[in-house]
């Protein structure tokens, strides 16, 4: 693919603390609306991926090249990247409306436009109506939504997510993951999603990149992995025998 | 095509620097330790330099002179076991009660949550002249005190039990107790609960408050100069003797070297204990953690710590309001009259009004600059949570905080003196020493609440707020300030409290006359006479008062939300 | 990068210490008279006047503001401590001091102000009211302002109703039937305590003595078998010990002023019999306050004005009631209370200065010894 995104060029991360996940020479590009699902076992190195894109980890070598900028110095606060957590880190100390304006304010959109984009976002995850809500009366799937409008508000050049079902039960799960990818189609957003769940990897991706130690094994279409997967360690994790 | 709108686009420019969080630690860092250095450093290192090099010259004579007398050892000996006892006793006492604030709920808690830290406030000779009424000679107690060891010791603890109380019982309450109940489930007994659960999770807040507690008595002076009789003497007696009695410089400086390494080797020893809490927890809002009191033994714990708090408090503090209230003409008013009453107009005649006023504006100006300080310092110490690499750089510049308290008062006012007598720093009559010393009394105090609660914000929140656009800067005026926002409240609670009840670091030093309150009660109870002695009681009742109104609205201000996490 | 820093900011603070030490000398020649035919000068343009008090310091406030309409002074109290803090904080910065002028050194502090010299030389014109028993510095420099005497303190009632003969002597004080009645204050510590332990030295002798059987010492040492007790302070004796008056504690005799009982008193009608503590007058110890012109001042002709105004009839008038003192100009009328509860000490005892300053440190030592 000629017209890349966002591209990852030869990025190692190396920790101090030899214990903690690391990357090992990750290269590979994202082209525009593009969702990318990112496979592993715990320890593969899939958070030190999106932490290395969007800056909360700096990378020890390589580069990380958003629509052309080289943003590998660029601090996190300037990147216009988006990062869903895994257990969402909502700020409890604000409302609903205030947790999904957060990004807005800091953009310094004016404050009648952000209540108009707040509603529209909380409309668009299916949650009007909650904004005055404190975030400790919600439920896990409330939450989830509430951190999917916090994250996509300020409409950012990239989505990352981090495991955003981790903590959902089975038949929440199913429903939330059609819903995203609902959502992700209606936006066209470009999206590098984590996940170690195969199912939600299938059906949200465009292409699947599997991680093992560090190292990206295999990056292909859904179909291809499932086909040929590179190694034994792939095909165990797609549930191969 | 709502997607890549590109909001952000403007945002993008390149800013080097990998370790940007040292950076910015660092830059916290700067403006409280700019602070210390100007304020603290300079004046004690100028003031010991006068005494070991008085014209040039080095004279270092006085080591001898200091380290061969005999009493002087004596002095350093009983300095420092006062002062362990003293906290020791001060945290076995005190934990009962902050379990108890920490845990149950109970008729009256946020008073007397609010009414502890009077004893912090008020000046020492009016306690102690109180406590001779009841532990002195012909006292209440029937037992006379005066004079000895045990004398010291109570009064210590009861000026420090509400450090204790109020740090220890602060991080305690933020504890989830279905920690403690489910090792209840377990099969634990009550103390293996508290052995294996509670503990090495208040652990480090205790171990901050048991050092405060150890400086607060190892520098002690009144108390020891008019409960302890003649034969204790404390170090900061003699550099205080030394000092401003002798004009000895050189022994003073020795001594207050001394003092400086003691002070410094403790600490550290403390800070060992203190390291970073390993686990993170999650923060509960008080209503989340208190219970009423359902058990036998939690009624016992609300009913043994209410009674002690009744002997050891109500007894003194009730005795003084109602001495404030015992007229020559009987039961009245008339002390009070007598403040209202301009008497003579006299300059040393201070109107109730004026000393309220002074002192709180004094005690604002120096909360404000503590806080401000004391966040940055925090911060630094703290760090984004995310490197374990810098810990001895948060240990040393606690530990560089914690010093001032650990110093003579006299030391750093006489070093004032000599260091701030040009253009554009003479201060030495301004208003502002006032503050300024009161500050660096509240800096360490407001750092040691907040730490802890800054280290208890999942570091995740930071970095969703940086995700969403957020600079260093705002992350931490939009994520860390609320959050800690309990911590910030106690800690503005201490700062205000130790500038109402400030004297001895700012009563010696030349100063344009706004009398604070305990100025004012320092002054009534220089004279002699039923209405002299009378006023100062009554003024020491409005302080209390006021204490308890302050603090009450401190501790009750919480930033929008955060009561409910 | 930290390191960097530590070390810029240790040598911004060198920096600072050094550049502070070499402050200039102003002038500190002879000031001279400053009274306009016996009247108080008026200066054209406002001048600020500093004066350093200790915190015991008071004048009532129209008599400070007479001063003020007549001369264009606005005056700044700057109370710093006891007299003993006041005096050394003015020592470790003279010639570059906070203040114009300093009042409230006493004469046991009158020989290390002159040895440090404090002060710059002015005899005010008025000088010549002031009884010359007063006069104590012939140089010029410290002027005398007002007076106190330091004396045992007895508690009336308590020995009216215990029907005890109240002691009139040092030799009473160590009498059996005084066994733990009796308060002092530590003279290492305390002004009145020191001045007491100097009315023994002056009354018994043995000043000369360094040994531990100084005369002196040796009734020292029947008072400490007689129970003497010995707290830090005179707040602490006075309220918290003595039983007397307003004080709160258990002992009858207690060292404090001559001008302590007028302040207990009421009633003006209250029989001087009947009044509740009184003074032993053969035990009272002198104690002159002193004013002086701070060597540097920045404004040394208008704290020569204010010299003249504390040597003033008003301000005179104003110490007892003000200050519990008494003042020095002769013929100045006190109070009414002053007049009838106070017997006049016509003999007090006393030390010349000289020799208490060469050897306060060796008595308070030697005390020390007996009693630590």
């Amino acid at each position: 693919m000629d017209s890349a995104f966002l591209s990852i060029d030869h990025v190692s991360v190396r920790h101090s603390n030899s214990t903690a996940e690391s990357l090992c020479d990750v290269s590979f590009d994202v082209a525009a609306g593009e969702v990318i699902g990112v496979l592993g076992s715990s320890g593969s190195g899939k958070t030190t991926l999106l932490r290395a894109i969007s800056g909360l980890q700096s990378v020890s070598t390589g580069n990380v090249v958003l629509d052309g900028v080289d943003i590998t110095k660029t601090p996190t606060h300037l990147r216009g990247i988006g990062l869903m957590f895994q257990e969402h880190a909502l700020f409890p100390h604000l409302d609903v409306a205030d947790n999904v304006s957060f990004g807005l304010r800091m953009a310094k959109m004016p404050k009648p436009d952000r209540s108009e984009r707040v509603a529209e976002v909380l409309e668009l995850v299916g949650l009007a109506g909650f904004g005055s809500r404190d975030i400790a009366s919600l439920s896990g799937g409330e939450r989830q939504r509430v951190a999917l409008a916090r994250t996509i508000a300020p409409s950012p050049l990239l989505l990352l997510l981090d495991e955003p079902m981790g903590s959902l039960d089975r038949v929440l799960r199913d429903r939330l993951v059609s819903e995203l990818g609902n959502l992700i189609n209606r936006l066209g957003l470009t999206v590098v999603y984590v996940t170690h769940d195969r199912s939600e990897a299938f059906e949200l991706a465009d292409r699947i990149a599997v991680l093992d130690s560090g190292q990206l094994v295999q990056l292909d279409t859904p179909e291809i992995l499932d086909a040929q997967p590179a190694t034994a360690h792939v095909a165990q994790l797609l549930g191969h025998r | 095509m709502v997607g890549a709108l590109p909001l952000m686009d403007a945002a993008f420019e390149s800013r080097g620097g990998t370790h940007r969080s040292s950076v910015w630690r660092l830059l916290a860092a700067t403006p409280p330790l700019a602070f210390l250095g100007v304020f603290f450093v300079w004046p004690v290192f100028a003031i010991l330099l006068r005494g070991l090099r008085p014209n040039g010259v080095w004279n270092l004579a006085a080591f001898g002179d200091v380290f061969s007398d005999p009493s002087m050892r004596r002095v350093l000996w009983f300095t420092l076991w006062e002062s362990i006892a003293s906290t020791v006793l001060c945290v076995i006492v005190a934990l009962p009660a902050a379990a108890m604030f920490a845990r149950l709920r109970f008729r009256g808690k946020r008073l007397l949550w609010s009414a502890l830290l009077v004893p912090f406030v008020l000046p020492t000779v009016v306690v102690a002249v109180s406590m001779l009424g009841v532990i002195g000679g012909g006292g209440l107690a029937g037992v006379n005190l005066n004079g000895t060891v045990w004398a010291i010791l109570i009064a210590h603890v009861f000026f420090n039990y509400a450090v204790v109380v109020r740090t220890v019982g602060a991080t305690w309450s933020t504890i989830d107790p279905r920690l403690e109940e489910s090792a209840r489930i377990l099969g634990a007994a009550p103390w293996r609960v508290f052995a294996d659960i509670t503990w090495p999770l208040i652990r480090s807040s205790v171990a901050a408050a048991a050092s405060i507690v150890f400086l607060f008595s190892f520098t002690s002076f009144g108390i020891v100069l008019i409960l302890g009789g003649l034969s204790h003497r404390t170090l900061e007696v003699e550099i205080y003797d030394q000092t401003a009695k002798f004009l000895h410089l050189d022994i003073a400086a020795v001594l207050a070297i001394v003092q400086l390494v003691v002070v410094v080797v403790i600490l550290m020893w403390f800070g060992r204990s203190q390291r970073r809490r390993s686990v993170l927890l999650e923060q509960r809002s008080a209503s989340e953690t208190e219970r009423s009191a359902e058990t036998p033994l939690q009624r016992w714990l609300i009913r043994s710590n209410i009674l002690f708090m009744a002997v050891l408090f109500g007894i003194p503090l009730g005795l003084l309001v109602v001495r404030s209230f015992s007229t020559p003409n009987g039961w009245g008013f008339g002390f009070y009259q007598a403040l209202a009453d301009t008497r003579g107009g006299s300059t040393s005649f201070v109107p109730p009004i004026d000393a309220v006023g002074n002192s709180l504006l004094f005690a604002l100006m120096a909360t404000v600059v503590a806080l401000a300080l004391g966040f940055c310092a925090a911060w630094a110490i703290v760090g984004d949570g995310s490197d374990v690499s810098d810990s001895r750089f948060s240990r040393w510049t606690d530990t560089a905080l914690m010093i001032p308290l650990g110093t003579s008062a006299v030391t750093v006012g006489f070093g004032f003196l000599i260091v701030f007598d040009e253009p554009p720093l003479n201060l030495r009559s301004s208003l502002w020493l006032i503050p300024i010393a009161h500050a660096i009394v509240a800096l360490p105090f407001v750092v040691r609440l907040l730490v802890p609660g800054l280290r208890s914000i999942d570091p995740r929140l930071r970095e969703a707020a940086s995700m969403l656009g957020a600079s260093p800067r705002r992350v931490w005026w939009t994520i860390d300030v609320p959050i800690v926002g309990r911590a910030l409240a106690a800690a503005a609670g201490f700062a205000f409290a130790i500038s109402l009840g400030e004297f001895g670091a700012t009563a010696f030093l030349a100063r344009p006359d706004r009398p604070t309150m305990p100025i004012a009660i320092y002054r009534a109870l220089g004279r002699p006479g039923d209405y002299n002695f009378g006023q100062a009681m009554a003024m020491s009742t409005i302080l209390m008062v006021l204490t308890i109104v302050v603090i009450t609205v401190i501790d009750r201000f919480r930033p929008a939300g955060v009561s409910e996490f | 990068m930290k390191r960097l820093c530590v070390v810029a900011l240790a040598f911004a603070v060198l920096a600072g210490a050094c550049g502070s030490s070499g402050s200039s000398t102003k002038s500190d020649a002879k000031v001279g008279p400053v009274l306009v035919n016996d009247a108080l000068p008026h200066f054209d343009t406002p001048v600020t006047l500093r004066v350093l008090t200790h915190d015991s310091f008071a004048v009532t406030q129209s008599v400070l503001d007479e001063f003020e309409a007549a001369t264009n002074i606005r005056v700044e109290l700057m109370p710093s401590g006891d007299a003993v803090a006041m005096t050394n904080a003015a020592i470790l910065t003279a010639g570059n001091p906070v203040a114009d002028l300093i009042f409230g050194f006493d004469e046991n502090l009158l020989g290390s102000v002159l040895e440090n010299n404090l002060l710059q030389e002015y005899t005010p014109q008025r000088l010549s009211t002031v009884d010359p028993s007063y006069v104590l510095d012939s140089s010029g420099m410290a002027t005398p302002i007002d007076h106190g005497d330091v004396c045992v303190n007895f508690d009336r009632v308590a020995f009216t109703k215990s029907a005890t003969q109240i002691p009139t002597t040092f030799d009473g004080l160590i009498e059996s039937s005084m066994m733990k009645k009796f308060v002092v204050e530590d003279p290492s510590t305390s002004t009145p305590g020191l001045a007491f332990m100097l009315a023994t030295i002056a009354k018994l002798g043995g000043g000369d003595d360094t040994s531990a059987n100084a005369k002196w010492l040796s009734y020292w040492k029947q008072l400490k078998g007689n129970g003497v007790s010995v707290v830090d302070s005179w707040e602490t004796a006075y309220y918290g010990s003595f039983s007397g008056g307003s004080g709160k504690g258990d002992r009858p005799l207690v060292v404090s002023y001559a001008s302590s009982p007028p302040a207990e008193v009421h009633d003006i009608s209250l029989a001087v019999e009947s009044s509740p503590t009184g003074i032993i007058t053969d035990t009272c110890y002198r104690q002159t306050e002193f004013a002086g012109i701070l060597r540097g001042a920045a404004n040394p002709r208008a704290a020569a004005a204010f010299l003249e105004f504390m040597l003033g009839g008003s301000f005179q008038a104003d110490v007892p009631g003000q200050m519990y003192v008494y003042p020095v100009v002769t013929g100045t009328p006190l109070p009414d209370t002053f007049a009838k509860y106070t017997p006049a000490v016509s003999n007090p005892l006393s030390l010349p200065f000289a020799d208490v300053a060469a050897n306060r440190d060796r008595w308070i030592a030697q005390w020390s010894a007996l009693f630590r």
